[in-house]
Formats: structure tokens, C-alpha cells, sequence
């Protein structure tokens, strides 16, 4: 149970390559570091691999074809792209995509499929085996019924009574491309084409056949995957592919809306004006005046905060103020605060760290300590001595805390990684608990301390705890204090930032730091840049990623999320390992 | 022995099942007029928990020359003697390892499940931050349906079920292809037997057409994978695969005529997972030994989901009550995973042992009497199947990967020698998993990993 380790390593998958980073005992205790991990074996001790922030990845790309840098010594190659694996629709475009699709708003994904967490810290689509399998046909045979049932006059070209095999020809024809986010080949028109004739053939009336239809059409890859394997072409002698109109179109809508393109898009597509600059950049443009870009934008803070845990977050039962209403409450909290910032607010990383206001409803008034009349969130102002900004949100002060005692921990390991993008390691599994309370070490931050005396641990703990212990200011659901039991709460700490260490004397102090920080910033260009390739970022995705950071710091949140799509990472890609190329 | 009964129900299964009585209806599918000219086919149901057992209360002392008969034991642990009513059907197996733990890098005896049925150590993966296993290979499950797949096409290649689900996989297709568990017995009453009240005429339409659509499902994933990188291929075959397990099904569904008549209900609520895990526990077992009574498949996995983190609030007031700090997790009942790390503490080893006997019987000893409840040829069921509950560790308080109970049960035609205790010093499960091929007729020298050893010697009959 208490076995000693002298290193902790985790082995890290990151398109197609094993990683291994660690910290190791000579990780000096206040100094973060700075050397990009390396690929190494993962039965030899690597060297500590905390990565410079926004210096590009602590990853690179093993076995390929063709990388332009590989190594992260290599000069950086604006004209290079990294791979892009091929994913499956999460649960949130699934269900988003079956809406813009057949008008179905049932969200049949949710308890049904899962996603797990991709190596890149966001969700990806978990491999089908036949459970999965039988799940997406009852989806699909169930979304097709009901959408023949209910809105079958909307979806074929034809009056329903008139259907015959041409208005079906001409329905496959629309739909299909839809469905599959690009033009059908010929045989694969002919080959839906027949299983229509097959279902008539066999007795079923139109409706029916058009049901067989959409019923195939969803369980194939090419609705379920994002597929960018067809008609794009090679440039670059072979180097690189650049993904066609259609394969750019569906990135872009699922990146910026969460869904399939919308008809403009395809039409932009379809025409190739997607593929010049200013096509896209319209487009861009375009969809970020839709409300769509709002809900892609709440589901990436949903997987960058990891929010979805605070639904089933236990808390002691002592502790009263830990309501269903409240842990619904403090998801939607962060995403409105996040959203207001990003598209109504000034769009900065600081506002972000520093804003003096949340959005609050009856249930969450309590735990900040103000009153709100009723359910309706509202835009709140906080005492800016107490809190401020996402930091200052039970979202993340109760997540990353204990059920019934605070964790400087984990709420430093959460500032780290989400906020810094410094790569810890894996915590042991068995690491025991904080010691309990005693004459010697009775406060917290006496017991973290006293934990972290192991020279085994003390490597990563000296990374994490002088951050955490800067939110010792609130208790466990988040809620502000100046007291634990008799003792004045010590909310001190240190934490370095770029490059330099900056010592605070409390939580206010420290966001302020952070939100200034550059680190920070580049770490918030870094973290949608992965959202938006859906994998971490390779050696070959320098440029674009430094691209994407310069548009957050010289301008915000807004212009990150334009730049993104017109980076050569975003138009291009490098082809897999064993890849056929056209 | 029940009589067999016709009546295969869900409203019935759904009545027994919220009465925590689920069984009595739901078992004896077995028709008179299947009877298979060449016997009963072989069966395995491999069953997985985790947290160990209280070891001294189960294991006798080592025997000399590797085993003694169980009904020998002068005075059985009481653990074992639990069991006593079914000794003659049961091997408990002494100082078995998971040899493949050793490889891994830090995970000090968590996630051991994931390759508890795969014998092969494989990776760690770092899912942003949380660790998992990609399993190391192929399970036994799966690769002893692909044998017997080679023969016959039947509708569940393997039925893999859980209770309480989450946590680690045990069932792989091929390292990191996990197969996921279905957890909800009322999902799997529906897709096993549901279809089987509607109109034949309908039936058969349904199957005509589903077959059309897969057929094109599956041209989709062999067109679309074709050009693949290596990676994507791999995910895109897995997927592919499983269209065509969904394909296999269609044909052989409705193939035996003692399996029909159950009524489709309309409902499908889902039981409170933790009060109710006893229940759970039996429908998913009877739903095995169901869909294996209709040969709807022959290779069956149940994994106890979850870490132990389970209340065991049915086993008594001392599971009621909540934890404090330091002894377990707080604000919670005492779970399995609780009184597991505590056993060795006086008063915590009677609800250590307590619980471990209630898996023993809600597991195995409930498996082999509905096994043995339904007659086939001139016997049972139990006697052409072998059931296997398997531990990820041995002593759950220190997560140790030795002396991992291993409990066979079941006749399999006389190919396991029952009634048993055999210790033959330490040794891999992997030679365990080789004994298991061999008994379901597939005598393969090593499985998983070779280097962790071939055949555990002393177990055919």
C-alpha cells in the first residue's frame, strides 16, 4: 500500500509515439523547468520534462512519413502541419449533427455512448465494439422511424403521396451529401440507390424505403467519422495534404458551430471559394455571428475545465450548501461567465482571471455570499477582495478540493495543467491520504506540506502546492474564509510565471499574476488549438500554433478562434503512417 | 431441478427481478425437442471482481504434493467452507499470480483486471491526466469465440455483461480494442429475446432488412479503412468487426425452437444501481444462462464494474453506516473497497469476510445452481459448462498480485478434475487462462504473454 517510488513515470500516447515524462527528485522547488520531453524509452529514467510554456508541445510525432520537425531543435517550418487521426463524432456533434440533419432534437447520444479523454486533455469518441455498435444501429433505426413518421414532407423533394423512384433518386442524392458532409462517388450513389430498390422489392411502401435509406446512411463511417481521406490532394511533393473544400468545410462548422456545415457552407464549398483566403475568412466571419459558435465554444469549456464532473461531484453531507441545483448552478455559471467574456465582453485572457463579477442564480447566491431573487442567472458583482474571475468559481473551487476538506493539490495541479499547460505525470495510484490533523501539522496547508516531505513526492508536490495553497481562502464547496476551525488561514504562496518567481499573499494576488501572464495566455491559445486540431499539437504545428497565440496576444479570445481555422495546421495536414495516398 | 417452463416472460423476469427473485421463470428455456445429436457444446462463463479476498479465511493451509480433495479439509476457512455444498463441483486454485503486473510501470496493483482474462501486460495510457490500460492483447473470451466461430456462426459471439459497470475492461478484441460491457439487464432481456414475440412475418422482415443495411454498413467500413494510415485503419476494423458481430446475429436468432414465446414489454426502467446489486447480479447471470440455454452464444464475461467502491448496504447495519476520515472515503457508506483495505483490522475482518462470502455466492455459487437448474441430454447444463470467478488481487489491503483467488466450477464433460484444492506453488494465471483453452477444446500451448509460462498442470480430467 505505501510503496515507495522514487520516480513516477507515465507512458504517454500521442499520435502513434510513446512519451515519458516525469518528475524526477532534483526538479528544484521553484523552478519549472524548460526542456520540451523527449522520446524516450519508457524503461529508462527520462530527465524532468515540464515543458516551456507556449514553447510548442512536450510531444513529438514518431514513425512518419514525412515530418518537416520532427526534432524540437529543428527550425520551425511555417509551411509544416501535423497528422490528423481520423475521429469519431463525440456525443455532442453527434447529437448536434442528428438535429441540423433530420430537425431530430432528442439528443440520443447522451446516456447512451460515452467519450473518453483523449491524450490532448479533451473528449474523444471511445472505440465501437459490438456494444457500441448495436447502440448507433438503435439510434440510427430509431431516428430514421421517427424522422419518416414526423417530417418526411420536409426531407424528400416531392409531395409524400407522389413519392416515386426518381423523387427518391433525388432525395438520395440531396441527402446523402449532407449526411456525409460531400458529394457521393458514383458507385457509392448506386450503391444506396439499390437499397432502396431492395426495400421496395421486398414490399416496403416509399416512406419505408427512404427509411432503410437514412437508417444505412447513419450507421456508415462516413457520417459517424470525420473522414478527411477523400478528394483532398497532396502538395508538397507528397508531404502534406490539403484537405479538400468539403473536409474543410466540416472542420471549420465542427470547430466553430459543433455540428455539420449549414447550407452556405456546402455552398462555399461546393463552388471552392472555401479554398481561397478571403473565402474562408468569410465563412469564419460568418458563423461567428451565429448563436451556434456560443454552444461549440461552452462545450470546449466544458472539456478544458472538466465541468462535467461537478454533476456528480459527492460532497460530506454535513456540508449543506452541496445541492443538486448547486452543482447544475456552478456548470452553467462558468460556461455563461465564459461566454460573456469571449463574445459580449472584451475578449481577454485576463478579464477571464480578473473579472470583479460572475453569473449567478438563487441556488449559487449562498456560497458567494450575495442574494439573488430567483433562478434566472444574472450578471453579479463579486467583492473583488474576495474573488474574481474563473478562479474564484465554485466550478473549479469545489472540483478540485476534497468531499469535505480543501486540496491545495489538486487545485494547483488544476492551474498547472489546464492554465499553464505544464505536463505533470499521473499521480500514483495509492498515494495515501493527507495526514489527519494533529498537534504538529493541523491546518491544511501544515498537512500538505507535511505530505509532500517525501523526497519522492516533493519533486511535483513543490510544482503544485504553492499555487494551491494560494486558494486555501475557501473551504471545500468554494465558499470564502478567513478561519479554518481556530486557525487564520495563511493563503500565501509562489508560483513562477514567465520565466520569473512571483510570491502572492493570497488568492486575489494571485490571479492577478496569472491573468497578466504571458504563459498563461499561450497556454489558452495552446489549450483551443487542441480543441480545434482534436489532438496535441506536433512539432510540425509550430508555426500555426504560434500563429494562433500571436492573434490571442495581440488581440483576444475572438481573433484566437478566427486564426485558428486559417492556420496551415487547420487547412493541411500530414499524412498517417501507412497511409494510401490518392 | 425446475421443470421446464415455457413462459420466458420479461414481464415475469421484470416482476422477479424487482421482487429480488429473479430466476424461477426466466431459467428453464430449455426445450424437450433440443436435443443435439453430437452433445452439448462446451461453455465458459468468466466471471472478474477486484479487492481480493480475506485470504486466511479462504485458502486451507498449502497442501503437500499440490492439492487436496476440498471435501477432505478437516476444518475448512470459513470462506471455503461457504462453499461446502458444492465442493464436488468446484477447483480452488493456491498461489496464483498476475505475473503481468510486474510490468507495469506504477499502477501498484490497480487496473490488474484489464488483463486478468488477456494474460499479456500492455501499456499505460495517459487519458489527459487519468491513467488506463489498453488490456495488452486479445482476451480468452474473445479469442476463444473467434475458435469457435470458426465452425459455427453464433448470434453473440460473446455475451460480455457487468454490474455496477465502469472501471477497467476485461474483454478485449485486440490490445486497446476494449469491448464494452452491457450493464443494464432489461437491454440485454430486449436484444437477447425481445424480438421473439413479434409476428414471424415481421421478424423476418426486420432481419431481411437489417441485413441489407449492414451489408451496406459494412462495404462502407471496408471502402473507407482502405486507405487508411496504420492507427486509424486499426479503429475503423474494430468498428467494422463489430457491424459484422451485429450481422452474425441475424442469422442464427431465431433458430431454436425452445426459446420463443417472451413478451416485449414496453417500459425499461433501470434498477437503483446499489441496494439492488444483488438482484443485478442474479438477472445478469440467469440472462447468460438464458442466452446460453438457446445457444445464443457459448463464451460469457460478468466483471463486477466499478473499483469496489459499491455500498454493500443489503449485508447489514455495519454497511449502513457512513465512513469517517482516515479509515475510508467520507460521507459515504462503507464499501467493499472500505472493508477491503481494513480487513486485517479485528473489527473490520467479519465484514471483509462477509462480503467476500456474498460475491462468492451471488457469483459462483448462483451460476452453478441455475447452470444445474436447467436439464439437458441426460444431465444439466453444468455439466458441458465451466464457470471461472476471478480476482485482480489477492489480499485486497495491500493490492498484492499473489496468491489471487481463482475458483473453478462446472463439469465441462469431465475435462476439469472437480473438487479440489490445488497449490503448486506460485505460478502465473497465465497457465490458468491455457487450462481454461484446453478445457473448452483448444489445447494451445501459452496464452498472452509466452514468457509468463504455458499450461498449469493438474487441472484436466
Amino acid at each position: 500500500m505505501n510503496t515507495v517510488l522514487t520516480e513516477i513515470r507515465i507512458a504517454v500516447v500521442a499520435a502513434g509515439a510513446l512519451f515519458v515524462v516525469s518528475c524526477s527528485g532534483t526538479i528544484g522547488a521553484d523552478e519549472p523547468g524548460g526542456e520540451p520531453g523527449r522520446v524516450t524509452p519508457a524503461a529508462t529514467a527520462p530527465k524532468p520534462a515540464v515543458p516551456a510554456p507556449g514553447a510548442g508541445s512536450p510531444m513529438s510525432v514518431g514513425d512518419k512519413p514525412a515530418g518537416e520537425a520532427d526534432r524540437p531543435g529543428a527550425p520551425i517550418d511555417p509551411a509544416a502541419a501535423g497528422p490528423r487521426p481520423v475521429l469519431r463524432l463525440t456525443r455532442f456533434e453527434l447529437n448536434n449533427t442528428l438535429r441540423d440533419l433530420l430537425g431530430d432534437t432528442s439528443n440520443p447520444a447522451v446516456g447512451l455512448l460515452s467519450d473518453d479523454i483523449g491524450p490532448h486533455g479533451f473528449e474523444v469518441a471511445a472505440g465501437v465494439s459490438a456494444a457500441e455498435a448495436t447502440i448507433l444501429q438503435e439510434i440510427a433505426e430509431k431516428i430514421a422511424t421517427d424522422a419518416v413518421k414526423a417530417r418526411l414532407a420536409s426531407l424528400i423533394p416531392c409531395a409524400p403521396a407522389a413519392g416515386d423512384d426518381a423523387c427518391a433518386r433525388q432525395f438520395i442524392a440531396t441527402f446523402a451529401k449532407r449526411a456525409w458532409r460531400r458529394p457521393l462517388l458514383t458507385d457509392e450513389q448506386a450503391a444506396v440507390e439499390a437499397l432502396y430498390t431492395a426495400a421496395r422489392k421486398s414490399g416496403q411502401d416509399f416512406a419505408q424505403g427512404i427509411r432503410v435509406v437514412i437508417t444505412a446512411l447513419l450507421q456508415s463511417p462516413d457520417f459517424l467519422y470525420h473522414l478527411e481521406r477523400l478528394g483532398s490532394r497532396t502538395v508538397k511533393a507528397g508531404a502534406l495534404v490539403q484537405l479538400s473544400s468539403w473536409e474543410l468545410a466540416s472542420r471549420v462548422s465542427y470547430f466553430l458551430a459543433g455540428t455539420m456545415p449549414d447550407g452556405e457552407l456546402f455552398a462555399a464549398a461546393e463552388s471552392g471559394a472555401l479554398l481561397t483566403p478571403t473565402g474562408l475568412t468569410a465563412q469564419v466571419t460568418r458563423l461567428f455571428g451565429q448563436l451556434a459558435v456560443r454552444a461549440s465554444m461552452g462545450e470546449l469549456t466544458r472539456q478544458w475545465l472538466g465541468l462535467s464532473r461537478i454533476d456528480r461531484l459527492a460532497k460530506d453531507p454535513a456540508i449543506k450548501e452541496w445541492t443538486p441545483a448547486v452543482r447544475a448552478g456552478l456548470v452553467q455559471e462558468t460556461q455563461r461567465f465564459v461566454a460573456h467574456v469571449m463574445f459580449d465582453g472584451d475578449g481577454r485572457v485576463e478579464t477571464l482571471l480578473t473579472a470583479p463579477f460572475s453569473f449567478l442564480n438563487d441556488a449559487l447566491g449562498p456560497l458567494y455570499g450575495v442574494t439573488i431573487a430567483n433562478k434566472d442567472f444574472q450578471k453579479t458583482p463579486l467583492d473583488a477582495g474576495q474573488r474574481t474571475g474563473l478562479l474564484g468559481q465554485g466550478s473549479f473551487l469545489a472540483a478540485q478540493a476534497g468531499p469535505s476538506e480543501t486540496s491545495p493539490v489538486k487545485r494547483g495541479n488544476f492551474v498547472l495543467t489546464k492554465l499553464l499547460c505544464r505536463s505533470l505525470p499521473a499521480p500514483p495510484e495509492n498515494v495515501p491520504p493527507l495526514p489527519p490533523s494533529s498537534v504538529q501539522a493541523r491546518t491544511i496547508r501544515q498537512r500538505t506540506i507535511q505530505h509532500a516531505t517525501d523526497p519522492a513526492c516533493s519533486a511535483c508536490h513543490a510544482l503544485m502546492d504553492p499555487i494551491g495553497l494560494g486558494f486555501e481562502s475557501y473551504d471545500a464547496v468554494g465558499k470564502f474564509r478567513t478561519m479554518e476551525k481556530t486557525d487564520v488561514i495563511d493563503p500565501s504562496g509562489k508560483v513562477t510565471l514567465d520565466g520569473q518567481l512571483r510570491t502572492f499573499t493570497g488568492p486575489v494576488e494571485l490571479v492577478q499574476a496569472l491573468g497578466k501572464s504571458a504563459d498563461v495566455r499561450a497556454c489558452v491559445g495552446q489549450q483551443v488549438f487542441r480543441y480545434a486540431l482534436g489532438r496535441a499539437e506536433s512539432n510540425d504545428d509550430r508555426a500555426a500554433l504560434a500563429q494562433a497565440q500571436a492573434a490571442l496576444a495581440k488581440g483576444n479570445l475572438r481573433d484566437l478562434v478566427s486564426t485558428i481555422p486559417t492556420t496551415r495546421s487547420f487547412t493541411h495536414r500530414l499524412p498517417s503512417a501507412g497511409e494510401v495516398l490518392p | 431441478m425446475t421443470t421446464l417452463a415455457r413462459d420466458f416472460s420479461r414481464r415475469s423476469f421484470v416482476k422477479a427481478v424487482l421482487a429480488g427473485t429473479a430466476g424461477t421463470a426466466l431459467v428453464p428455456l430449455l426445450s424437450d425437442d433440443w436435443a443435439r445429436a453430437q452433445g452439448a457444446p462446451r461453455r465458459v462463463i468468466l466471471m472478474s471482481k477486484t479487492n481480493g479476498m480475506h485470504l486466511p479465511g479462504l485458502f486451507p493451509a498449502t497442501p503437500s504434493g499440490g492439492e487436496i480433495a476440498l471435501s477432505e479439509i478437516a476444518s475448512p476457512p470459513p470462506l471455503l467452507s461457504s462453499m461446502s455444498r458444492r465442493f464436488k463441483d468446484l477447483v480452488l486454485l493456491g498461489g496464483i499470480e498476475q505475473t503481468t503486473m510486474k510490468e507495469l510501470p506504477s499502477p501498484n496493483g490497480h487496473h490488474s483486471a484489464s488483463h486478468t482474462f488477456t494474460g499479456a501486460a500492455g501499456t499505460t495510457i495517459n487519458s489527459g491526466g487519468v491513467a488506463r490500460f489498453d488490456g495488452g492483447g486479445i482476451s480468452l473470451d474473445q479469442w476463444l469465440a473467434q475458435q469457435i466461430g470458426k465452425t459455427v456462426n453464433l448470434p453473440y459471439p460473446t455475451l460480455n455483461l457487468s454490474v455496477n459497470g465502469g472501471g477497467d475492461k476485461i474483454s478485449w478484441r485486440a490490445r486497446d480494442q476494449g469491448v464494452t460491457n452491457e450493464d443494464n439487464p432489461y437491454t440485454v432481456f430486449t436484444r437477447l429475446f425481445g424480438a421473439r414475440n413479434l409476428p414471424p412475418a415481421q421478424v423476418d422482415q426486420q432481419r431481411a432488412e437489417r441485413k441489407s443495411v449492414l451489408d451496406f454498413v459494412s462495404a462502407r467500413f471496408a471502402a473507407a479503412s482502405k486507405t487508411l494510415g496504420t492507427e486509424d485503419r486499426a479503429k475503423l476494423d474494430f468498428h467494422g468487426q463489430s457491424v459484422r458481430d451485429l450481422e452474425k446475429r441475424l442469422t442464427a436468432v431465431f433458430s431454436q425452437a425452445g426459446c420463443t414465446t417472451p413478451m416485449l414489454a414496453q417500459s425499461n426502467p433501470m434498477l437503483a444501481a446499489q441496494d439492488q446489486m444483488p438482484a443485478r447480479i442474479s438477472a445478469q447471470i440467469e440472462l447468460i444462462v438464458g442466452a446460453m440455454a438457446c445457444d445464443l452464444t457459448r463464451v460469457a464475461t460478468l466483471k463486477i464494474g466499478g473499483f469496489g467502491d459499491h455500498a454493500l448496504l443489503w449485508l447489514g447495519d455495519e454497511f449502513k453506516r457512513l465512513c469517517t476520515p482516515g479509515t475510508c472515503s467520507a460521507g459515504k457508506p462503507t464499501s467493499y473497497h472500505d472493508v477491503s483495505h481494513q480487513q486485517f483490522k479485528p473489527d473490520w475482518t467479519p465484514l471483509k469476510q462477509r462480503a467476500d462470502q456474498f460475491f462468492l455466492e451471488a457469483m459462483m455459487l448462483y451460476a452453478l445452481d441455475k447452470l444445474d437448474a436447467v436439464k439437458e441430454g441426460a444431465g444439466t447444463m453444468l455439466d458441458s459448462t465451466l464457470v471461472v470467478l476471478a480476482d485482480d488481487m489477492g489480499n485486497g489491503s495491500s493490492h498484492a498480485q499473489s496468491d489471487i483467488p481463482w475458483i473453478l466450477g462446472g463439469r465441462i464433460g469431465g475435462r476439469l478434475k472437480t473438487n479440489r484444492f490445488v497449490h503448486q506453488g506460485k505460478r502465473s494465471h497465465n497457465g490458468v487462462l491455457v487450462a481454461i483453452a484446453h478445457m473448452m477444446g483448444y489445447p494451445v500451448d501459452t496464452f498472452g504473454d509466452a514468457k509468463f509460462g504455458g499450461l498449469l498442470p493438474g487441472l484436466l480430467g
